[in-house]
């Protein structure tokens, strides 16, 4: 059992993540999740909270501690946060894993970093005619397969999607869910912030509602529908989180 | 359809870079042909040896500035501090009379240390890179008129120490190839800067840092150790740069220094190291420095007054930037 829970003074967020569940994070814009997933992954300060992993407190205070605990993050605006446009795939994709793969002076590993980019290139069906094209050049849901590529490289163990299709086509979309899907039942344990119900309600093994803010509500996939769903993603006036 | 956009990219891509490349080069081979077509006295053995000396102490000082500047940041104390480490070279191996090679190390690191100040302000005090360099910029200024009491200190002619740079192995390996040292460690350098760069997982971070570094924060990596390294890597260079021009003069000159920095800035720049950060090479600045002293020889050679000099060195700076900029929206 994977658990990941964290309060925070401010809004009072305390949730828990499973191993092997899709754990689906709704609420309308500007309720907060980005903030929560920041949070907990050490991009944003904490005010107070504690984040447990596996039973032990982690202490999370940058990415760097958060990506050393096996976390990973996807940011909504993969050009801004997610991705270097200048630099290539391989670069991309290797950035999590590059200081461990160098030799005893120093020097990077090239080929071991070309074969595992090549790898995952491969894996996440990357279309490109080579490894060093320019992430810029990407269509938008080949630049999101580098971001989860970046991750599977460093094979974190818990992986917080924010708004993982958003500005993709069709088919690569398919292809995210399925990857999702195959992520969840590998064992990894995923948190995946969306504004499309549809998609919640597709994906996720249970749903924890946002409004304003706070927690309000926890919902398994039988009880997610639009409209338990919207209800509590409109539910003001600071009400406690449901336990 | 998107396969035959991208190959094509690739391409144009490799063929940007080359041209670039090629570009800086041809420049370069342009001026020698041209300089030595206007005078006799241009394409000779002593005067090109003059050209390597005086770009040595150039050249080091835009190792380590093209570092920051890929990085995404800029230095402008490296003159000063390269003059505080010739300072400190000095009074190591005058004043407190020790031997040669620890006053060396002290040079060198001196320049690393102020590196790290600046790395520190930087990344932890979140101070803008140009007012922490240019604090640092007067900081060591003042620090090299303090400890020298404002003039220059010289080295004994018994140390030995002006043959870092004036003196010639090659000189003794094949009598009368007379190339001096100082040029000779700058090309080991400059080996040694491009490996770094390319090779290591401080140059790989150079090349995040400077194309998206909140990217790379999010990624894991630890920027501000990075961030601090970077600076005190190129501080390395720097302090290498305050020992040759110390053995070169045999002595430490404590009001140079100021105005260094612009040169090594503009070596990389010419060089095609772009200001935004995020690409650039060793071998571009190298070029680029080479392009700043031969021309500056060259016309003095032509007996140009020495404001020209500056002069044209400007319109270079400003011709360079501009067809960098010219190619940069030729490819995609």
């Amino acid at each position: 059992m994977k658990n990941l829970n964290s309060g925070r003074e401010i809004r009072d967020v305390s949730f828990n993540l499973k191993k092997g569940e899709i754990l689906g994070f709704a609420g309308l814009v500007g309720a907060g999740r980005t903030e929560v997933a920041r949070a907990i992954f050490g991009a944003d300060p904490i005010d107070s909270g504690e984040i447990y992993i596996m039973g032990k407190v982690a202490n999370i205070k940058q990415p760097s501690d958060a990506v050393k605990n096996d976390l990973g993050y996807l940011s909504e605006d993969r050009k801004r946060y997610g991705l270097c446009l200048g630099l290539d795939i391989k670069n991309n994709v290797a950035m999590t894993i590059v200081e461990d793969l160098t030799t005893s002076i120093g020097w990077i590993k090239d080929n071991l970093i070309a074969d595992i980019s090549g790898n995952i290139v491969n894996q996440l069906s990357i279309r490109t005619p080579s490894l060093e094209q320019t992430a810029k050049n990407l269509s938008g849901g080949n630049q999101q397969k580098v971001v989860v590529g970046k991750w599977l490289a460093k094979d974190a163990d818990i992986l917080i999607f924010d708004e993982p299709t958003r500005g993709i086509d069709v088919g690569a979309k398919q292809e995210i869910y399925t990857l999702l899907n195959e992520l969840a039942q590998k064992g990894k344990s995923i948190i995946m912030i969306s504004s499309e119900l549809p998609e919640i309600l597709r994906m996720s093994h249970r749903v924890v509602v946002m409004c304003e803010g706070r927690i309000t509500g926890e919902l398994d996939y039988t009880e997610a529908t639009q409209e338990s769903i919207m209800q509590l993603a409109t539910m003001r006036n600071g009400k406690k989180p449901l336990q | 359809m998107e396969n035959v956009k991208n190959g094509n990219n690739k391409e144009k891509k490799r063929r940007a870079e080359t041209f670039q490349r090629l570009m800086a080069f041809g420049a370069l081979i342009i001026m020698f042909i041209g300089f030595s077509l206007a005078s006799p006295y241009f394409f000779t053995f002593n005067n090109v040896v003059g050209i390597l000396i005086a770009t040595a102490v150039n050249g080091l000082l835009a190792l380590g500035v093209t570092f920051i500047i890929i990085s995404g940041g800029i230095d402008l104390s490296v003159g000063t501090v390269m003059t505080l480490s010739s300072v400190m070279t000095a009074v190591v191996i005058k004043n407190l009379g020790l031997p040669v090679w620890l006053g060396v190390i002290a040079g060198v690191m001196t320049g690393s240390f102020a590196g790290f100040v600046n790395g520190i302000l930087i990344s932890k005090l979140k101070l803008p890179p140009f007012i922490a360099t240019l604090g640092m910029l007067n900081v060591a200024r003042g620090l090299s008129l303090v400890i020298t009491g404002l003039s220059p200190i010289y080295f004994p002619l018994e140390s030995g120490f002006s043959n870092i740079t004036m003196g010639s192995i090659t000189a003794q390996i094949i009598p009368g190839f007379e190339i001096p040292n100082g040029v000779l460690i700058m090309f080991g350098m400059a080996l040694l800067a491009g490996l770094i760069l390319t090779k290591t997982v401080i140059g790989r971070y150079t090349f995040a840092l400077g194309s998206n570094e909140e990217a790379a924060r999010l990624s894991g990596v630890n920027v501000d150790f990075w961030k601090t390294a970077i600076y005190t890597l190129s501080g390395f260079f720097v302090g290498v740069a305050g020992v040759i021009i110390a053995a070169r003069l045999n002595s430490a000159q404590p009001a140079l220094g100021q105005g260094y920095e612009l040169d090594a800035i503009a070596a990389a720049v010419i060089g095609g190291i772009s200001m935004s950060g995020g690409e650039g090479n060793m071998l571009g600045t190298i070029i680029g420095a080479f392009i700043i002293s031969t021309l500056t020889n060259g016309l003095r050679i032509l007996s140009v007054p020495q404001e020209w000099q500056i002069v044209v060195t400007g319109l270079i700076i400003i011709s360079a930037v501009y067809l960098d900029i010219i190619r940069r929206r030729r490819k995609i």
